[in-house]
């Protein structure tokens, strides 16, 4: 009986299809239609504002019609799962690229990567970064089989698009001109610091290794690609690196 | 295989010890993006009661034609068959 209702009061909420609830709903001043109509609304709007705020260059990118339109069908198709709205829209990116109106703007599910992977950076814990000097090693065997431990907030994204470019012509202050879709792709390292989420745009080569180290941690794949040493030293000096462990040699 | 592992201790090392990883902390804005703390929290201006009174307007049919910034981007048609 519950179970049904809630079901019920679900479909309601997300507009799959007009079910009645009027049953259970008393009328107060408001018909219980129009009762109804106002917590669906709410849902709705605060979804989508969860929403903006989280994908605020998608948005400025698409209109603020284009994007209330396309937020309300992602809602209806994937409603949250959990109780917390910062975690709402992970599906979003997938969403956009699957949606037909979209499909003249190739970037736009990679801008929304992007600031998904910015608002996961945020949410992240900080660990304490390694002392660089904690990496200088007498022994060289032990050092190439040690595994290097990264901080939960590094992301990386690899896009066909400039991405960042686009990202930054659309901050505010910033009029969205003079974007080239031609000026090619970009590899995008993505991190917490402090209370802010930032990100950096690295050589292919840089993005290999992180990719390498997010994979198995192991320095020695990681150094089988080239770029490696550099890439290093820039995870090293923006405290991307938290811990190092010697693996017992295979 | 003894070359690799020595050129990965060569390259740790000088990697702990570049000047680069002292420096590197403070050259923030140019090179990169920052979003500022304090957006979504669990809950937004419109879940308070005040969200009552606006309405989603959006009704089922919307013009779905992208209406922002994207116009300003060089190298992609905006319309199909273009």
């Amino acid at each position: 009986m519950l179970l049904e209702l809630q079901q019920d009061f679900r479909r309601h909420l997300l507009r799959e299809q007009a079910v009645s609830l009027s049953n259970a709903v008393l009328a107060d001043g408001l018909s219980a239609q129009a009762r109804l109509q106002v917590y669906r609304n709410h849902v709705t709007l605060s979804l989508r504002e969860a929403l903006r705020t989280t994908f605020p260059v998608t948005q400025r990118l698409v209109g603020e019609e284009f994007f209330a339109g396309m937020a309300r069908q992602f809602i209806a198709a994937h409603p949250p799962l959990s109780p917390c709205l910062s975690e709402f829209g992970g599906a979003f990116p997938d969403f956009i690229a699957a949606f037909p109106p979209a499909a003249m703007l190739p970037y736009l599910p990679d801008v929304a990567r992007l600031e998904w992977a910015l608002n996961e950076a945020w949410h992240s814990g900080i660990e304490p970064a390694l002392e660089a000097a904690s990496l200088a090693v007498t022994d060289p065997e032990a050092a190439a089989a040690s595994t290097l431990e990264l901080q939960p907030s590094l992301r990386l994204l690899t896009s066909a698009w400039p991405v960042e470019m686009i990202w930054r012509a659309n901050q505010s202050g910033q009029d969205g001109s003079g974007i080239d879709l031609a000026a090619g792709g970009c590899d995008l390292l993505i991190w917490r610091e402090g209370d802010d989420a930032v990100f950096r745009s690295v050589a292919p080569e840089a993005a290999a290794m992180v990719r390498g180290l997010q994979a198995d941690g192991v320095l020695h794949s990681a150094f089988a690609l080239a770029g490696a040493a550099e890439a290093l030293g820039l995870l090293l000096a923006n405290g991307l690196i938290v811990g190092r462990r010697a693996v017992a040699p295979a | 295989m003894k070359t690799t592992t020595l050129m990965i201790a060569a390259a740790v090392a000088a990697a702990a010890t570049s000047p680069l990883t002292a420096q590197a902390q403070n050259n923030t804005e140019k090179c990169y993006g920052v979003v500022k703390a304090g957006k979504n929290d669990c809950q937004t201006a419109t879940s308070s009661c005040s969200g009552t009174s606006k309405k989603d307007a959006q009704k089922d049919a919307w013009i779905a034609v992208p209406k922002g910034t994207c116009e300003k981007i060089v190298g992609a048609s905006l319309t199909a068959g273009k």
